[in-house]
Order: C-alpha cells, then structure tokens, then sequence
C-alpha cells in the first residue's frame, strides 16, 4: 500500500508538464476514500478549536452576557489598558513565569530519571509494579493532593510539625508561609505527576535499537558510559519536543493546582495570572479582561514556542516542525 | 484494501462525520439561543394574551438555590414541600442546589455564560449587581408588587425594596431576611467552672478565659491540646470573628460612626485591631490551625473538644433540641460538654442590625419568551411567603410535625423526632428552601403566629433570651453599590493581604497607615467609600 503510494507520488512528480489543476483534481479522486476518512477529523478541529477562536474579538469589546459575542460594544484596546494597568499585574508575571520556570526544570528531570531507572530494571514483574505504583498519584485530583499536603504540613494537626514539636522545635505554617509555598507546589506536582510523564520516556527508551547497546559493550563501554552515549541521545528529541512545548505554556503555572494551594498569606510569591483571571474574569463576569489576559498569554507563549523551535533546530535538534 | 472493505469504512466514517456534525449542529443552536430567545420574546410579547388563556398548562420550571451543605433533594413524594408546589400549581421544578460561596457564585456564572439562565435564581447582594448591569435579570416591576405578591410584603416593605434596587432599577428583591440578629459568642460552661472562672462579661474577661483554656488544661485530659480561641480564616482574611474588632469600636463589616460611613476592614482603627490580633496570637490561645480552615472546621473543632470560645450565627446553634448543634454534637463526644452564649460588648454594640443580603432574580430571557412562568413563579413565591407557605417550609406537615390551634403553633417531641425522620434523615431538603427563601430564620411572630416548641429547653429558651438582650447598632439603612469601574474584589483581595501580612509577617501593626494609603490611593478604596456615603445620603440615612 505504501509502495504503491510512493509510486504515484514520484510518477506525478516526473510529469511536470500536465496541467495542475487536472492533476489536483485527479490527486483527489484517487484518494478520495482518504479525504474522506480525513474528514470527520478536520471537521473536529475546525468546529471545535477554529471557530471558537472568533470569540477572541471579545478581547476587544466590553462583553456583555445578554449581547453575546457579536452584540457587544467595541472598546479597542481598553481591556489590555485595564490589565497592564491593574497594580499587581507585574508581580503576578513575575509569580507565573517563576513557578512556571521552577516546574520545568524540577518537573522534567525527575521523568527522566524515573524512567531511567525503570529502564534498567530487569525484573519485569518488578518493574510493572514499580511503574503502577509511581503511576498511581497522578489520578488523584488536586483537591485530595491538598488534603493530604494539609494531613503533612497543618500547623497544629500535620504529621510534620507534630515532630516537629516532638524533637523540640516549634512548628512551622509551611501552607501559609511565602518561603516554603513555591517548593511544596512544585514538590507535590513533582509527587503527582512524574510517573505519568516517565511513561512518555519510556516509550522513547523502547525505540532505541538495541545492536547500539551491543556495539557499545563491544567498545568496552560500561554502564554509565552506555547511558551517556546511547540513552540520553536516544531521548534528546523527545526531550526537546516536550520542552518546546513547556516553554510555550510558560505563562501557565498550573491553575487547577495554585487555585486550591492559594491563600492570602502567599499572594506575594503564588499568585499567578490564571488565578487572577479567575476570580476577575468568572468571579467577577469580566469575560473580556480575561479572553484579554489570555491572547496576551497566548501571544507571549507562541512567540516563546516559535523562538524555541528555532534555538533548538540552530543546535542541531530535530524542532518540532 | 478492497473495494468492498472500503465501501465499509466510508459508511462508517459517514456515520461518524454526521454524528459529529449533529453534535456541532446542537452546539451551534445553543450559542445562538440568546438571540433566537430574544427574538421569539419580541414575538411573544406583542401577544400576552394568547398564553394567559393557557394557565393550567404545567410549566417546567428550573430553579438554582442556595442550600445547607448537607442538603440532598430526594425524588418523588419524599420532599412534601417540592410536590406540594408542583401540585398547587402545575408545575415541574428542577431545582439546582449548591452552599452559598465561591463555588455557588462560579456554578451560576457558567450557566448564565453559557446560555442557560435559571427562571429563577438566588444570589448574594454583590453578586446580583453586575448581573442586573449586564441585563441578565428581568424588570420586577411587573410582578414583585403588593397586589400580586401581598404575602410577600409583610416581610419585607417597600422603603426596602426601593433601597434595595441597583442603579434605580428595580431587578432584584431580598428573600425574606431575619429582622433578629443571633450572631453571638458561646464558652464551654463546664471549662469555666472546672477551672473556677466567672462567665465573662467584658474583653479582658473573655482574653483571661482564653488563656486559662489553653493553659490549665480544662479538658483535665493531661496534655495541652487546647485553645482558649477559634475562627475560620479561609486562607484569605482575618476573620470578624475576634473580638478586637468590636473592642475598637469598629461593629458588623459596614457602620455609621458619628455620621459618617466607615468600612470597617479600612477604617484606620484597623492598626490596633491587627495589634490586638497579632499579640492574642503569640500568646498561643488561638488555634494555630484557623487561617487556613475553612466553613465549618472551627465548630467541629469546637464540637471535638478543643476550642473553649467559638461565635455562632443562628439561633440553635447550641439549643438541646437542634439535633445537630454544637451542643448535641460536643455531648456525644463529651457528655459534660455545655456551651453558653455570652458576648463581652453584649451592653454597647454586639453587632448591627441587619440588612436585606440575599436577593431573588428572575430572569430576562424567560421573562420576555415565557412571561406566564415568571407568573407562576411569582405566585410560588408569594405562596412560600404565606402562612402555609411558611409552615410548610419550616414546620413541616400539621399533624405530623407540628399541631396548631388558633395561632398557636405547638411542636412536641414525638414531632421532633418525626421532622428528623422525614426530613434530615431524607436529606434536609427543607433546609433548601429555609436557606433559600427565609434566609434560615424563622420568625413566626411576623405572621402574628406563637410558636411553642416543647422540645426546646429551658436552657434553650435560656441562650435565645440571653441573645435576644444584646444591643445592636444600627445597619448603614440601604444597600450600598460600589462605583462603575471599580473592582471590589482587587481591592479586598489587596486589602487582606495586608491584614494577614501584618499580623503573621510584621512585627507590629505600624505599616498599617501606609498601606491603608496605598488601598484607598492606588486601589480606589476612597472612591469607594466616597460612592457608599453618596447613596447613604442619597437614601438619607446620614446628613
């Protein structure tokens, strides 16, 4: 099938003198049944991740809940001058790009390091169980990861102070406390999610040839020494694919889980963009400062994604387009 | 591949690119309902008539209330009040129920958004502002009148109506509210007297118990493992709940002080206030836990043994015969338990007196597409506001939860405990309606009615009399919105920041007056101030 396809490719392709047109209306006759089966899939993108883009006018208008999208009025660029205006605006960048940064450095290594180790556990059953395990916290919500943070670190009733307390120190408010607030985000995203995203690795691990390893121990390389010269490179791209796509959400510092962690003695070093736009946009019904908020977002991050994207070809990557 | 399997899959993938497209097709519909909604209302407005002739038709109403926590509406005939209404007045409610809060206000936001207002919601007086602004509410000028809904306005007049209104439009009213205030203070009686103290009557009174609650172990458990003190702060604010408020003369979260209004979280009295709060704390009395707990965690706390002081806001809050008051709920645990109202400025200002708070709105798509449901709702309404309607909603069944002769209502025992079987037991889904409409109070006086509850104790009849004798001051007299364009919740949001700031990070409460310049300068906090005292004045209750 897929020979066959290669040989019309090339076969068109050396007929340079037929019309285009017939040769595109013949092109799709010949594969209509894969238009087709295309269909359903682009239909979906379009439906549901194009047209709902038009919303972003709203951005540029007051919105009003009965006018709808298209009724209400035009107000140019007053939304921004509310949002770049509004006081706090800065330190809230300033929180979301830092926890972001923290996440994409403490979050991404632990996943390669998990997956890793998994890779060189030769007991299957042993290495089953392990991944189940480590796979297991990333089904709970956020809400449950806080009950059992709070069960840890509450002043009076948490585990940890009660030793604390015990070997004679005095407790410590780690939920209330601006030092400690950004590292237990991170750690408990760190306890959350890094067997999912070993899995993502694993998969990559899987893909390396193994004739590399055997020429490798033919070369005398040891352990640590195939690791270096044949896993890590054999992950790179998936590395960089994944942290191309990190930078771009960078102005995303992982709302569900700030939202719930937040209180107001952490403003300071917690409070990002997204929870801001919350209690604005949805709390307030200001919809068009937060369809605002968010195409500054997406603007900053697609700027981030396409400079990523070219650092990361300069360097030699694969990118990812 | 075949040309048969091919053929296969292409009917396959037809089905599915229709299925998909039907699905898209619904989406498209309901982003256009607004307009479609609002042009069929022109229609049916310019013929009133043509409905009105169809009243008995039975009408699909949706409703979104605010309900106690514990609330579960059951189906069927189980919930006398829903099929009671559903039957009187050929209806079908579907009733969408969540505690009042962040969550409630979220949930009824996305279903405004989305298209799908409720016929019939209930909401905070904030929250009802900027929805009245955006025009989701209908005009009530039509419907929420004395001739239509008399019941109605034996609770609430029409002065507070008008002071009610946004912007001089009429688009939301208050569901009945309690006239009494019951907010108050309740001590573990029984830590007083093991450890040989007096109730207290004034501040230093109450601060002396808190440190002999937290110190002499009253609980006589041997460890220390008790607060003299404890509140919610929600992670977010310092809670009204400590007496250093009051104790510097700032009452309630709005008040009139020698005519003038003062918002109480900024009034600059707020210095000694965090002082008082900040020096309680490092004595230790104070539940380290509390800024971070939530809703009803003090009580539970409390109802657990480990807090002696803790405030209350309804009126049963410790009675005997309220089966899940902190007094029955501290008893199981501990069978001395026994918690006693008392308040130390009970002789000068407990608190102030009450404003309407929660308003009931209608909304404008059904009133302009189906007018005679907002009819109907609006003779449920004035149906729930009447003496069966109240009855119903707060008694029970005659008969089996209460018996009445004259106007005289008698609640036995055995009526008790059928109330508890056939409601609480069944999800107090009476506890949906009393939140929703009577604000959860239950002033049968207002509908000239006694009631006489035998199950309630003496030392019941007790705590609602000590309550009762506490002087309140009076409320700012109107509702009060804040100016176009300025945003309430930056301001608080700012505002407690600094409050928390203050009391857990600063050494004391001196940067106080910097940063009450910094809220009321580069947050707008005086022009908010400024617009209250305007429609203060403009409703004349200051000069």
């Amino acid at each position: 099938m897929k020979m066959k396809d290669q040989a019309v490719l090339s076969s068109s392709l050396t007929k340079p003198e037929a019309p285009s047109r017939s040769k595109l209306v013949k092109a799709l006759r010949r594969y209509r049944w894969y238009y087709l089966m295309m269909l359903p899939g682009i239909l979906y993108f379009l439906i549901y991740h194009y047209v709902p883009m038009a919303g972003i006018i709203i951005a540029f208008k007051d919105y009003n809940l009965r006018e709808g999208i298209f009724g209400s009025e035009w107000v140019g660029f007053r939304n921004f001058q509310t949002i770049f205006g509004t006081p706090d605006f800065y330190e809230l960048v300033r929180n979301t790009v830092v926890i972001s940064f923290y996440r994409i450095v403490f979050g991404m290594f632990p996943d390669i390091l998990l997956a890793l180790l998994l890779n060189e556990i030769r007991k299957k059953w042993f290495k089953s169980v392990i991944q189940t395990v480590t796979y297991g916290p990333y089904f709970l919500s956020w809400l449950i990861v806080y009950g059992l943070t709070t069960a840890f670190l509450a002043q009076d009733s948490g585990i940890v102070n009660h030793y604390i307390q015990e070997l004679g120190g005095t407790p410590i408010n780690f939920l209330a406390n601006s030092e400690y607030f950004r590292s237990i985000l991170i750690g408990t995203d760190v306890w959350k999610n890094t067997g999912y995203g070993a899995i993502i690795y694993l998969a990559a691990l899987a893909t390396i040839n193994q004739e590399l390893y055997e020429a490798a121990v033919m070369d005398g390389a040891n352990r640590w020494r195939q690791v270096w010269h044949v896993t890590l490179p054999g992950i790179r791209d998936v590395f960089l694919l994944l942290l191309i796509l990190r930078i771009g959400h960078i102005m995303d510092a992982g709302f569900e889980q700030v939202y719930i962690f937040l209180n107001s003695r952490v403003y300071g070093v917690g409070d990002i963009i997204d929870t801001w736009v919350f209690r604005r946009g949805l709390e307030e019904l200001e919809f068009s400062v937060a369809v605002a908020t968010n195409l500054f977002k997406s603007v900053i991050g697609f700027i981030l994604v396409i400079g990523a994207n070219r650092l990361s070809k300069k360097f030699g990557g694969s990118g990812i387009w | 591949m075949s040309k048969a399997k091919v053929k296969v899959l292409f009917f396959l993938f037809t089905a599915i690119a229709l299925v998909l497209s039907a699905c898209s097709g619904g989406n498209g519909n309901q982003e256009a309902s607004p307009s479609g909604a609002a042009s069929s209302a022109a229609s049916s407005a310019g013929a009133p008539d043509s409905v009105s002739d169809s009243s008995g038709k039975r009408l699909a109403l949706n409703w979104f209330l605010m309900a106690p926590a514990n609330a579960v509406l059951p189906d069927g005939e189980t919930d006398f009040i829903t099929s009671t209404i559903e039957k009187k007045f050929n209806v079908d409610l579907n009733i969408q129920y969540l505690p009042g809060g962040t969550d409630y206000d979220n949930k009824l936001n996305l279903l405004i958004a989305s298209g799908d207002t409720p016929d019939l919601f209930i909401t905070t007086g904030t929250a009802s502002q900027k929805m009245i602004m955006d025009g989701i509410t209908a005009d009530m000028t039509p419907y929420v009148t004395p001739e239509k809904m008399p019941n109605y306005f034996k609770w609430v007049s029409e002065t507070e109506l008008q002071r009610y209104a946004v912007e001089n439009k009429f688009e939301r009213a208050p569901v009945i509210f309690p006239r009494k205030v019951y907010r108050s203070y309740y001590i573990r009686k029984d830590w007083l007297d093991k450890l040989g103290l007096q109730m207290p009557t004034n501040y230093d009174g109450m601060m002396d118990a808190m440190r002999a609650f937290t110190k002499n172990d009253p609980d006589g458990n041997g460890k220390n493992d008790t607060y003299g003190f404890g509140t919610v702060g929600s992670g977010t604010t310092i809670s009204l709940d400590f007496p250093q408020w009051i104790q510097n003369g700032l009452i309630g979260s709005f008040m009139i002080k020698d005519n003038q209004f003062v918002d109480v979280q900024t009034a600059p009295e707020v210095q000694q206030v965090l002082q008082g709060v900040k020096d309680t704390i490092k004595e230790g009395v104070v539940d380290p836990d509390w800024f971070l707990m939530k809703g009803n965690e003090a009580v539970d706390k409390a109802a657990s043994g480990k807090l002696g002081i803790v405030v209350g806001g309804t009126k049963n809050f410790a009675f005997d015969s309220n089966p899940t008051s902190l007094q029955n709920a501290s008893k199981a645990i501990n069978p001395q338990a026994d918690w006693e109202p008392f308040h130390p400025f009970a002789q000068t200002g407990a608190w102030t007196e009450n404003l309407p708070d929660t308003a009931f709105l209608l909304s404008r798509d059904t009133a302009e597409k189906d007018p005679e449901k907002i009819e109907r709702i609006v003779q449920i309404l004035n149906w729930i506001a009447s003496e069966e309607g109240f009855l119903l909603i707060n008694y029970g069944q005659e008969g089996k939860h209460y018996t009445r002769s004259g106007s005289t209502i008698t609640v036995s025992q055995a009526n008790v405990d059928a109330l508890q079987k056939d409601n609480i037991e069944k999800g107090n889904f009476m506890g949906v309606y009393q939140q929703s409409f009577y604000t959860g109070s239950q002033e049968a006086d207002v509908l000239g009615l006694t009631v006489v509850d035998e199950s309630m104790t003496d030392r019941d009849r007790a705590i609602a009399d000590t309550i009762a004798s506490y002087k309140l001051i009076p409320s700012i007299g109107t509702n009060v919105a804040p100016p176009t364009g300025f945003n309430l919740a930056d301001y608080r949001k700012k505002m407690r920041e600094y409050h928390v700031k203050i009391v857990f990070d600063e050494p004391d409460a001196s940067n106080w007056p910097k940063y009450r310049d910094d809220l009321l300068k580069n947050y707008g906090g005086q022009q908010m101030i400024d617009t209250y005292t305007e429609q203060i004045k403009a409703a004349g209750v200051i000069k």
